[in-house]
């Protein structure tokens, strides 16, 4: 078998050590990319680009051993700790990692439910501020990717290529000309680019018409899910937009389509809560106002009932039936009082009725009506 | 009929969820309906089952490879993955499965794609062989000159190697 040449020409000692990522310090922090900033954020949440990579000559992590694994991880370790443009990250591995604190990073959108569950030989990498993240061993060996606020892609684009090329020069990844980039799953093949956003759609939803919307305007290869991914329910009117084809098709090309999905969502959403406003203003306005009457005065909220009631305190600031509440106190709570965040914050484990009574708590503390 | 969601109470209440202009019914128990949130003001639209609303489902794409896959009693020799084992978890085991199931993966991929050729802004995306090779040819000779034949060697198997991938 081909050695790593790269890696052992370049990579033979660590230069630098990296910090290693404490997960206690997360918690009183939130993720930038919850910051409610950049453009039509009141509709589109995030922007995000992921991107599938393996080593050659190295078995896919649901093949390889735990030798190998292993020696994955310290591949990518050696060639983030020698490169200056990253080795600002901090770097986590996951068998010191308990369930709970697995859970939040799930939550926070830093690991997939998937990773969580393995219990094998895997890492992660964390940039500044959660906006970038790279997954060692989940499907594939790496899985990088990228968040911004708000509908960014192009910026999300433009920081991802950094790290990708950045790690390229160092590692070999597998690569054919004919299929492009060589994962696990053949629905990554090719350019093993996955591009996405998350929309907040309940004008879409109470309208009644997300079925004959999608029907009509999301073209074949593109898929619609839930807040968490692969497998997820939807919460709260969020639905999460990505593409599905990334063989025989350019990076440039599937981040244009996923553009033009956006827009189309965009103006879509802003028609129906005009709709809403003209034909239904009092029955929205009764659904913001009970939303409000229960964040306000519940002692026991379920998580849920948070997400929809979010979603209509949520809608019923961007209609001006609230006073303006700031968009990142929103998008933070959507984080911050999930099941294992509260836990986190309340330094141990609670029962489920605990984590509601406390996540209704939080609610009020933090959404000052 | 027992609750979808959990498996153990007796289901008394029924969704009706569209899915891909496919009508699906949901059997649930009233606990559930609850912790699902389907009892609040925005909670007409139900906690979908699955994952995906819209678009292709992961079970389609497990089904195409059912449907694709020939039943030849193949098994990668780097990795040891089998026809049969492919089929079940949907995932090759290594670079070298992607030359040994070529033939289905070839319908396989153009089932999923629409398209079974990579097509990329390779230029763009990859450091330029020649580049590459000068700068390693540049290191060879240092190695040299400092008299470390070991990774010399290295150095021109290197060179070697990706002379060969470049064609």
């Amino acid at each position: 078998m081909r050695k790593q040449h790269k890696l052992e020409i370049k990579l033979n000692i660590l230069k630098k050590m990296l910090n290693k990522l404490e997960i206690d310090r997360l918690v009183p922090k939130s993720s930038e990319w919850l910051n409610g900033q950049g453009r039509n954020s009141d509709i589109i949440i995030s922007s995000r680009i992921r991107l599938a990579r393996n080593l050659r000559n190295t078995p896919f992590p649901n093949r390889a051993n735990k030798k190998k694994l292993e020696r994955v991880v310290e591949f990518v370790k050696r060639a983030v700790s020698n490169s200056e443009v990253l080795n600002g990250m901090e770097f986590l591995e996951m068998n010191n990692v308990n369930e709970l604190d697995k859970e939040f990073l799930v939550e926070r959108h830093l690991i997939s439910p998937f990773f969580a569950k393995l219990n094998k030989p895997g890492a992660i990498f964390i940039g500044e501020g959660e906006l970038s993240c790279i997954m060692i061993n989940e499907e594939d060996h790496l899985r990088i990717q990228w968040i911004r606020s708000g509908l960014d892609i192009d910026t999300a684009w433009d920081n991802i290529r950094v790290i990708d090329d950045e790690l390229s020069s160092m590692l070999d990844f597998a690569f054919s000309d004919e299929l492009g980039y060589l994962t696990a799953c053949p629905t990554n093949t090719g350019n093993g680019l996955r591009v996405s956003f998350f929309c907040h759609l309940p004008g879409i939803v109470l309208t009644k018409n997300l079925d004959k919307f999608l029907e009509e305007i999301v073209p074949a290869g593109i898929a619609v899910r839930g807040f968490y991914g692969e497998g997820t329910d939807v919460q709260g009117n969020i639905f999460q937009v990505s593409n599905q084809i990334t063989l025989g098709i350019t990076e440039k090309d599937t981040i244009e389509r996923i553009k033009k999905v956006a827009k189309k969502f965009i103006q879509y959403e802003k028609e129906s809560r005009n709709k809403l406003l003209k034909e239904a203003k009092i029955k929205i306005e009764d659904k913001v106002y009970r939303a409000k009457a229960i964040m306000k005065n519940a002692k026991i909220i379920p998580s849920l009932e948070f997400m929809s009631l979010l979603s209509a305190i949520r809608l019923g600031v961007e209609l001006k039936m609230l006073k303006k509440i700031d968009r990142k106190i929103l998008n933070e709570l959507m984080v911050t009082v999930q099941s294992a965040h509260i836990q986190k914050l309340a330094g141990r484990n609670l029962t489920p009725l605990e984590r509601d009574i406390l996540r209704a708590e939080i609610v009020k503390d933090k959404i000052n009506f | 009929m027992i609750c979808q969601i959990c498996n153990k109470n007796p289901a008394n209440i029924i969704f009706t969820i569209i899915i891909n202009n496919k009508k699906r019914d949901i059997n649930i128990c009233k606990k559930c309906a609850e912790e699902k949130g389907l009892s609040n003001p925005l909670g007409e639209f139900p906690s979908l089952l699955g994952g995906i609303i819209f678009g292709m489902a992961e079970e389609k794409i497990k089904e195409i490879i059912d449907d694709e896959i020939s039943q030849k009693d193949i098994t990668c020799e780097e990795c040891g993955l089998s026809y049969a084992e492919f089929k079940t978890s949907g995932l090759l085991g290594c670079q070298f499965c992607y030359e040994v199931f070529k033939d289905d993966l070839k319908v396989i991929l153009r089932r999923i794609h629409g398209n079974n050729r990579h097509f990329a802004l390779k230029k763009e995306r990859i450091l330029p062989v020649e580049k590459e090779i000068s700068e390693l040819k540049r290191e060879l000779e240092k190695a040299i000159e400092k008299e470390e034949f070991e990774k010399a060697a290295q150095i021109r198997d290197k060179i070697k190697y990706i002379k060969k991938n470049a064609k």
